[in-house]
């Protein structure tokens, strides 16, 4: 039902049913093992529909209307498979219908392999959203975000860079946020390109300092252009911002950090 | 053909329209703007009819009734369309100023007052003043105080670098000398958009191209404006504030100034982050300051990728979750958007061609189909109008703040104006008759025996002296009374701080043992806030629990008033027992604490928690400063809730008491009166009615006054009578409201 995916639209229980992967020419193919990416954000930012964007496959579900509590773990495998692994390490193969069944305070993560051929090059996390009602940042994540190296903060165009998402940001050891990069996420939501320019000047000059790197994508322009199987998809992926993205994200990856 | 029809089950859509039809062309609040129309009429009626005591009372409402009006403030997260709501509820879209940034800076007070002339100038706007400005500018103000209370003398590097920041701004819009506008006031006759923005929005923060007009907004205290038209028969008054969560610490803050107790708060929401946790603690923010009148209304639907059934999804998510967080409340969800409320409004108002950016917008969520046709036909407008009204959601929010209007404060007000009036009108004619009665006896006395007169004379006499005697027995059971109401507030008071005070001890015992366990698990706290919410609803309920048992005190004395003055009224008209009804008692509810739902300092964000607990060697001191503070932090609060019922209820007792009292003197007086006739009478029969001329003067005399009486008899009891109406029609507008 949500303005990304539909639930029909979601991988299949079991396998996903992404058979082929279309060529990612963005990632460069490297043979060193594939960098980590967390994906984080406040609820509703984009997160989910971001990773999507970045995989260019639905890869993970992107309904509200059963959220995911667990950190979905994104790698490369030939055989596509989705697993959870419980807090005392035991593993058990499942599917998104009975992912809402599990224990909420059991589970560790879940582990979902796909063969993707941008999964060679990047692993990516999405995480469950972050709020900033003056609980301390879930474990899980923030273990996640020192491991990755890049970590994305989705922000909405329509309503970006509130004081609770600076908030939880800053909580955020500094070593993980100078490998920060802010996502402006939706925004094709906004309804002028005078808006869109107004938007990115206040946001290099109020949220960017905190970031490495900052990087604007139209979500449902993305979606629409992983659909579009045709010619020319590659084209209005581009336009929509997922490859500027890519190329953000891979800078961030290439500096190397400070000892 | 542009219009596509089938797209949005235009059925359901106009069924939904007939169902609002009646509030459609209807003004919101007409039934409580004929309710204080009527009153009006009736106050300036018996002015000449009552005695000299119940003037000021009816002065006094009066000017209430002049005065009256319904306060809604409007509030919500920062971008959530707060004032593009405004734009569409007052349709007048362009009214405010919107943007893609935060941009209103201050807050803005709309008044819409039909009823009366409007003022000379349509809109002013007030600058902070120089010692406000130097405190708002070096980190004074609320936040700094909270800080300071936390971790003294920490100043928090991105509010100095943010202060630092909206002076230059100020200085390099205003030039250097700006500060010689502070104090100021600006006034102007004519309200146009840019005059508003030049005031109210925030403006380009970052860009460097100068603008050619002044930007004030950065030294503006408050904007108010007084508007022609808009949707609200009765008066009402709208209160646009900056958004809460933004990121710019100093609006954050004067929203939180502003909150001056509406009477209803419209809670506005985005629907592409419906009630997120800072939206969550918001709400419960506004949950002490008036909880039984919040809508909350989700916004921007037309951004969904389908507005109507995730729209639905969304609605039923949050009324879910509002229903856990508040069960007490019925707090009504409403979805819609606000953009869409504008467009259907320019399409009703004659427009015929969308802009580029409305036609995409309709396209995408399938409301119009592009086609050759640019224009729209005379009949699609209609049709597309209709259906925008509804789907903006606009009909219905309208509706529903019409209908919490009839319970809110300016409902209850009328109620009891007219309870106080309906008993002054009684006793006037109470008054006037037996008065009528005693001129009638002596007119038809004239014509008999001197004896006959002195005889009847001697009886009024002594029955006036009984009265006289009773009146003056109920006068001094009334101050025994009003001495019991005084004693039953200082105790009542007494035992609601103690209570209160209690509890927030006990509270602190909770927090130190809870901050000592965790030092004991984590050997360094990353991330230490505290949840003060539980005190907060603890502390609330006791409140209103305290406040509820004192009020019923009250009421149960007020009641035993009202026979004492029944029983006058029998004695002194005897053949009509029903002449005096007592006027139903108002109840007397619970104001709103805004107490409660002020800030304290630990609800300061992490990064002082982290100077706090470094700032203190060992976990017992931690332990003991924590106790500490929440006593410091909250017995101020609880002075100011006892002080909050002490007033409300006093109020109340001094508002019976002088309404006893003037009904209670009104009677004295008329007996007096008649006494002194009398008295009159006997004299001029004791003179041996020598004095003609003195005997003429004095009939001429008691027949002037028998006139003046039938017409004051008649003109209270048709005031009774149409005070009766309105109190009919109060009761069931409010009866309405509270059923649907």
């Amino acid at each position: 039902m949500s303005r990304r995916t539909a639930t029909a639209r979601r991988p299949a229980p079991g396998p996903a049913r992404t058979g082929v992967s279309p060529p990612m020419p963005w990632w460069p193919a490297v043979g060193l093992p594939p960098a980590a990416v967390t994906v984080i954000g406040e609820f509703r930012s984009g997160r989910s529909s971001l990773v999507n964007a970045l995989l260019g496959a639905a890869a993970v579900p992107t309904s509200m209307r059963t959220p995911i509590h667990h950190p979905v773990l994104v790698s490369y495998s030939p055989r596509a498979a989705l697993v959870a692994e419980f807090l005392d390490h035991r593993r058990q193969h499942t599917d998104w219908e009975a992912v809402g069944r599990l224990p909420q305070h059991g589970v560790r993560c879940l582990h979902l392999r796909l063969p993707l051929e941008s999964l060679k090059s990047i692993r990516v996390t999405d995480t469950p959203a972050c709020a900033a009602d003056g609980a301390p940042l879930d474990e899980r994540v923030l273990a996640l975000c020192r491991r990755a190296q890049a970590v994305i903060w989705c922000t909405p165009a329509v309503q970006a860079w509130k004081a609770s998402e600076r908030e939880i940001w800053l909580q955020l050891p500094e070593r993980v946020r100078k490998r920060g990069v802010l996502a402006v996420t939706y925004m094709d939501l906004l309804r002028s390109e005078s808006e869109r320019a107004r938007l990115v000047s206040r946001l290099r000059a109020e949220a960017a300092p905190y970031f490495a790197n900052m990087a604007m994508i139209a979500n449902l322009e993305a979606a629409r252009a992983r659909e579009q199987q045709g010619n020319g998809w590659h084209t209005l992926w581009q336009a929509s911002g997922g490859a500027g993205l890519a190329a953000a994200v891979q800078a961030v990856i290439d500096t190397p950090p400070r000892s | 053909m542009g219009f596509n029809p089938s797209s949005l089950r235009l059925e359901a859509v106009e069924a939904a329209h007939a169902a609002h039809g009646k509030h459609g062309g209807e003004l919101i609040g007409a039934a409580l703007e004929e309710a204080r129309g009527k009153l009006l009429k009736i106050t300036a009626a018996l002015v000449p009819c009552l005695e000299e005591h119940a003037r000021p009372l009816l002065e006094a409402a009066q000017k209430q009734l002049a005065l009256s009006c319904c306060r809604i403030g409007i509030v919500g997260q920062v971008k959530a369309g707060k004032s593009t709501f405004i734009n569409a509820l007052v349709q007048q879209p362009r009214l405010l100023p919107t943007d893609i940034n935060p941009c209103t800076a201050v807050v803005t007070v709309l008044n819409f007052r039909n009823g009366t002339p409007p003022p000379e100038h349509a809109a002013v706007f007030r600058m902070f003043s120089a010692e406000e400005w130097t405190e708002l500018a070096e980190g004074g103000g609320y936040l700094r105080e909270l800080t300071q209370r936390l971790v003294p003398n920490f100043h928090p590097e991105l509010l100095k670098a943010q202060l630092e920041f909206m002076r230059n701004r100020a200085e390099r819009r205003l030039g250097p000398n700006f500060r010689k506008l502070l104090g100021q006031c600006h006034k102007f006759k004519e309200i146009t958009p840019e005059i508003i923005a030049d005031y109210v929005s925030a403006g380009e923060a970052h860009s460097t191209a100068g603008s050619t007009r002044q930007q004030y907004s950065d030294i503006t205290r408050t904007a108010e404006l007084f508007l022609a038209g808009g949707p609200f028969a009765f008066p009402t008054t709208l209160i646009d504030t900056p958004g809460t969560n933004d990121p710019f610490l100093v609006r954050d803050e004067i929203t939180r100034r502003c909150l001056e107790n509406p009477d209803m708060f419209v809670f506005v929401l985005s629907a592409l982050q419906p009630l997120s946790p800072s939206d969550i603690s918001m709400l419960r923010l506004l949950n002490g300051l008036n909880k039984d009148r919040i809508v909350v209304f989700i916004n921007r639907i037309d951004q969904l990728a389908e507005p109507a059934s995730e729209g639905a999804v969304i609605k039923a998510a949050v009324e879910q979750r509002l229903r856990r967080e508040f069960p007490a409340r019925d707090i009504p969800v409403i979805v819609g958007s606000a953009w869409l409320g504008a467009i259907g409004h320019e399409l009703r108002s004659g427009a015929s061609v969308f802009d580029p950016v409305q036609r995409s917008a309709l396209e995408r969520i399938g409301l119009f189909r592009g086609g050759a046709t640019e224009t729209l036909s005379e009949s699609d407008r209609r049709r597309l109008a209709t259906v925008l009204y509804e789907t903006s959601g606009m009909a219905e929010i309208s509706a529903t703040i019409g209908r919490l209007m009839c319970t809110a404060g300016g409902a209850i007000l009328l109620q009891q104006i007219a309870a106080c009036l309906l008993e002054l009108a009684q006793a006037a004619a109470i008054s006037a008759t037996t008065e009528l009665d005693t001129i009638e006896r002596l007119q038809a006395a004239r014509q008999a025996e001197a004896s006959a007169l002195a005889a009847s004379i001697a009886e009024e006499q002594h029955s006036l002296e009984q009265f006289r005697a009773r009146a003056e027995a109920i006068e001094a059971t009334f101050r025994e009374i009003e001495a019991h109401l005084a004693d039953i507030i200082r105790r009542g008071a007494g035992t609601l701080r103690n209570d209160l005070q209690e509890i927030v001890r006990c509270f602190s015992e909770e927090l130190a043992a809870e901050l000592l366990n965790k030092l004991r698990q984590e050997r360094r706290g990353r991330f230490w806030t505290f949840d003060v919410g539980a005190l907060r609803e603890r502390l609330e309920a006791a409140y209103l629990d305290a406040f509820r048992r004192m009020a019923g005190d009250l009421t149960r004395v007020e009641r035993f008033l009202y026979p004492q003055l029944e029983a006058i009224a029998a004695k002194l008209l005897p053949d009509a027992p029903e002449a005096f009804r007592a006027a139903p008692v108002t109840p007397l509810e619970p104001i709103p604490c805004e107490a409660l739902s002020s800030r304290v300092a630990l609800e300061l964000g992490a990064p002082w928690w982290k100077q706090w607990l470094a700032a203190r060697p060992s976990p017992q001191e931690k332990a003991q400063h924590l106790k500490q503070l929440v006593k410091e932090e909250f017995y101020p609060v609880i002075e100011a809730l006892v002080r909050l019922a002490e007033t409300r209820l006093a109020e109340r007792a001094r508002d019976v008491m002088t309404r006893a009292n003037a009904l209670s003197e009104s009677m004295l007086t008329a007996i007096e009166r008649r006494k002194q006739r009398l008295a009159a009478q006997q004299d001029v029969l004791e003179g041996g009615g020598g004095d003609r001329q003195a005997i003429r003067r004095l009939h001429e005399e008691q027949d002037r006054r028998a006139k003046a009486l039938r017409e004051a008899k008649t003109a209270c009891a048709a005031s009774s009578e149409e005070l009766g109406r309105v109190l009919k029609l109060l009761e069931a507008s409010c009866h309405d409201a509270g059923g649907a």
